[in-house]
């Protein structure tokens, strides 16, 4: 009898415990509130409305709602402030954020204080702009290497072999500028005639004056490859002024809605875009999976893709290219 | 196996019994609310989509009725007139209309805006738009979303409708009028739309092109997959699907003005929860209920088994033989009727075991009165053949009185059946009986009866004292040489009855009187078998006080003493 009761008062703890322990299991599941921050720090807040930032930012925030993540970006008023952005880095270390994305506005000047957040064992992730050194967990972004040698790829298609062929970057020693142009250099194999590479500086003023100067000194040239947003849009302005956008044939990298028009117009033949709703949504993927497992990729290529004026409308590259702007 | 107790069946039963209907009851009401729960909230997804739909078709209508008013207005089928200034005073009422562009056959183009520069790089039969504009009979014709580039450096998204222009006299087609809706008027509706923290809304046109999708870019970077196929099958019908993983509801609304169709998309697993939180609810309570009962099923079972266990207690007492004692009343009805009936039986029964005794008693009165008649005929045959040897030595007046003292003897003896006789007639069946004796054993016996005669009406058992005058005439004077002398008495001493009896025989050692008074039963066949049975008589008839006392010298003489109760008349138990 005595026995019987304690099996049972046994019993019925153990069934009360196991009941708990799912109701405990079910509201962990229910109660998913309480999850990982995520503290996304930009080159600047304020993008304009055209900048491919504005879908870099949806596609951060579409990941954010996805994944049930509490998403906080910050970033300085302007691209320039690099010491705003290290500014801000440097307060995150005594942040709680479970992981940090970070789009370097400067790849030398932000490392010391990207520096102390790893030794806050805090994951970094980098989207877009990576710094110099491989620090942190994982860089999203173009992979510069093939999006330069896909660049040299079209340029051979357009213009004859061995044609004078100038490449203007934009920042001496910058390892994506170095890696665009290596990617360039390997595929025209040394079949084309270089003109020695100009760098802008990251301007488009200079980009801009450095295009009519070589335009004007070398009216032999047939082509013009230019590393980024700010130079496209720099020579763009010269090809178009002087009006010989089809005798020079401008290859760039960049997909601002400046680039896109030239293209309608037929100044730029073609531009190497990338995608950048996608190098938003998988940096957040990317961090919640270190967070979660802790394994983390060195380099994830979010792709590229090849703009030209017939192909910007469709269905796909709309999308792509062109931010939706409400009024 | 060892039998389980009453109160731990009925608690194993009734926790069986909890459980089960706690669990059924929970499980099924969980299962029902959780279900209506998701009826209702995927009924609340239909009409959110529903609601989005007819906003939408709103929208197309209202473009459509501008679109009317434009070609209404004649000014607009004479190509060579600029309805500029016509067009921004009907756009300037609406925000949410990017604009309204009229293009012609010609080439010529005209936006609301005329500081508008227009893109010259433009093909017009290459448009969709300008290809398909709808007659004036039939629905206008809805592009999907797209980057509107009419316009140089301007690329926003909008919504297109589009109507041909038709000259009124020749009934040709002379162009297209344009109305752009916006974009981010349908985005923010269809953001707006909550289905659940994760659910979205999409929509599709009747070929499968993605109008409005929040992962709309994941998608063409194979990134993310929708069943958009599926839901073009599954026309206006709700379906399941596991999607990158993830269980996914999709309910659809096709809209027959526009032949979109908005889908919404709700996560399983959200919609789960709340039925999950119906699931916490209900097992809170069942837990409760569970905890409730269980403490009712033990007071319960106690309340039921405690007046049982002290029926069972009072049982375990009857078994060790006492009935001394009654219950007092007990539970409820049925046990204290139990309880009633409990005590009525053991008073019964304390009375049949107290029956059973007396009659035992009486048994072995009855087998001690067959003793008493074995005694009887060997005395019997002794003294006939004495009778008989008087009468062949012609001895007659002897054989007479010795025949008269056997009749009374024997009348005595017998006394009509009866146990219990005076003293008055114990004396003269002494006295019959030593007549008998003197006649045979003649000058060597002798003997004096002296009994008070106050004691004569006093009553006693028959056959008490005449074995012990037999013994003494065979034990005692029997084995002496020379007369023997055997003396009686009976008197009253300390309100007693005594009688002794005497003889001055061989007498007894200290031995013998120690074996006679230790009052064990002799071996049968003995000659002690006759004064054991008188004592155990008086035992029992009169109780343990009573007794019989030797006391001897050896070779002169014994004295037995018996000492009885005085009683007078009626009963003696």
């Amino acid at each position: 009898m005595v026995k019987a009761v304690k099996v049972i008062i046994i019993s019925s703890i153990i069934l009360l415990f196991s009941v708990i322990i799912y109701l405990k299991w079910i509201s962990i599941n229910i109660d998913q509130n309480s999850n990982y921050k995520i503290i996304v720090v930009l080159k600047s807040i304020k993008q304009d409305k055209s900048s491919i930032w504005v879908s870099i930012i949806d596609g951060l925030e579409t990941a954010a709602t996805d994944f049930n993540v509490k998403l906080e970006v910050m970033g300085p008023e302007r691209d320039s402030d690099i010491f705003g952005q290290i500014d801000i880095l440097e307060s995150l270390t005594e942040s709680n954020a479970d992981a940090i994305i970070v789009a370097a506005a400067d790849n030398k000047r932000v490392i010391p204080a990207l520096s102390r957040l790893e030794e806050k064992h805090i994951p970094l992730i980098f989207i877009d702009s990576f710094s110099e050194e491989v620090l942190g967990q994982s860089r999203i972004g173009m992979d510069n290497y093939t999006a330069g040698f896909t660049a040299g790829m079209r340029a051979m298609e357009h213009i004859e072999k061995n044609s004078l062929v100038a490449i203007l970057s934009f920042i001496q020693g910058s390892s994506t500028a170095i890696e665009r142009e290596n990617g360039i250099l390997d595929a025209f194999g040394g079949d084309m005639n270089l003109i020695p590479t100009f760098y802008s500086g990251g301007t488009i003023e200079v980009s801009y004056n450095q295009t009519l100067k070589l335009l004007n000194r070398i009216p032999n040239l047939k082509g013009i490859i230019t590393l980024d947003n700010t130079v496209t849009t720099g020579a763009a302005i010269a090809l178009d002024e002087m009006g010989i956008g089809d005798k020079v044939k401008l290859i760039g990298f960049g997909n601002s809605l400046e680039i896109l028009g030239y293209i309608q117009k037929g100044i730029i033949l073609e531009t190497i875009a990338q995608k950048p709703f996608n190098v938003g949504y998988l940096g957040v993927k990317t961090a919640l999976e270190i967070i979660r497992k802790g394994k983390y990729s060195q380099f994830i290529d979010t792709g590229h893709i090849v703009i030209n004026k017939s192909n910007m409308f469709t269905h796909e590259n709309q999308k792509i290219l062109f931010p939706v702007q409400s009024r | 196996m060892k039998k389980r107790s009453l109160r731990t069946t009925i608690i194993i039963s009734f926790s069986a019994l909890i459980t089960s209907v706690i669990l059924i009851l929970s499980f099924s009401s969980s299962y029902i609310t959780g279900n209506m729960l998701n009826d209702i909230t995927s009924n609340n997804g239909y009409q959110a989509i529903s609601q989005l739909n007819l906003i939408i078709e709103n929208y197309i209508s209202y473009m459509d009725d501008m679109a009317h008013v434009v070609l209404s207005n004649t000014n607009v089928n004479r190509a060579n007139d600029n309805p500029q200034e016509f067009l921004s005073t009907i756009i300037s009422a609406r925000r949410d209309i990017e604009s309204i562009i009229l293009a012609y056959e010609d080439g010529n183009i005209y936006t609301d805006n005329s500081m508008d520069p227009i893109n010259k790089s433009l093909n017009l039969r290459k448009l969709d738009w300008y290809i398909y504009a709808a007659t004036i009979d039939e629905n206008g014709y809805i592009s999907s979303a797209h980057v509107q580039n009419i316009i140089e450096d301007q690329f926003p998204w909008v919504i297109s409708l589009s109507r041909e222009i038709v000259n009124p006299e020749s009934r040709e087609k002379t162009g297209a009028i344009l109305v752009d809706l916006n974009y981010a008027v349908i985005e923010e509706l269809c953001k707006n739309i909550k289905l659940g923290n994760k659910g979205y809304v999409f929509i599709v046109n009747s070929s499968g092109d993605i109008i409005y999708h929040p992962r709309q870019q994941l998608i063409y970077s194979n990134l993310k997959t929708e069943k958009i196929d599926d839901v073009l099958k599954n026309n206006n019908m709700s379906f399941k699907a596991k999607v990158d993983n993830q269980d996914l509801i999709y309910s659809s609304i096709t809209s027959d003005k526009t032949g979109w169709t908005i889908v919404g998309v709700s996560f399983l697993d959200e919609l789960n929860r709340n039925r999950d939180r119906v699931i916490i609810v209900f097992a809170f309570i069942g837990m409760l209920c569970f905890i409730f009962l269980m403490a009712i099923s033990f007071i319960l079972s106690r309340m039921i088994t405690k007046p049982i266990q002290v029926l069972r207690d009072s049982m375990v007492r009857v078994q060790h033989g006492d009935f001394s004692f009654s219950l007092p009343a007990l539970g409820h009805y049925e046990v204290a009727e139990l309880a009633y009936d409990f005590n009525i039986a053991i008073k019964k029964i304390g009375e049949l075991i107290e029956e059973n005794k007396v009659e035992q008693e009486l048994k072995r009165k009855h087998e001690l009165r067959a003793l008493q008649a074995q005694i009887n005929p060997h005395f019997l045959y002794n003294t006939l053949d004495s009778i008989i040897w008087m009468i062949e030595c012609e001895e007659y007046e002897d054989a007479i009185d010795m025949t008269t003292a056997l009749a009374h003897f024997f009348r005595l003896g017998i006394s009509k059946g009866k146990d219990i006789i005076s003293i008055r007639s114990v004396t003269d069946h002494i006295e019959s009986y030593l007549t008998i004796q003197k006649l045979r054993y003649k000058d060597t016996l002798d003997y004096t009866i002296d009994v008070d005669p106050e004691l004569y009406e006093y009553q006693t058992l028959k056959l008490l004292i005449q074995p012990f005058v037999e013994n003494s005439i065979y034990h005692g004077i029997k084995n002496k040489n020379g007369s023997g002398q055997i003396e009686i008495k009976g008197y009253k001493e300390n309100n007693r009855l005594v009688f002794t009896v005497s003889d001055n025989g061989v007498g007894l050692s200290e031995e013998n009187i120690k074996m006679l008074e230790s009052f064990k039963k002799p071996t049968l066949g003995t000659s002690g078998i006759g004064i054991y049975n008188v004592r155990q008589r008086i035992k029992l008839f009169f109780g343990e006080e009573f007794d019989v006392k030797y006391t001897s010298k050896l070779n002169e003489g014994t004295t037995v003493k018996i000492i009885l109760p005085l009683i007078l008349g009626g009963k003696i138990w």
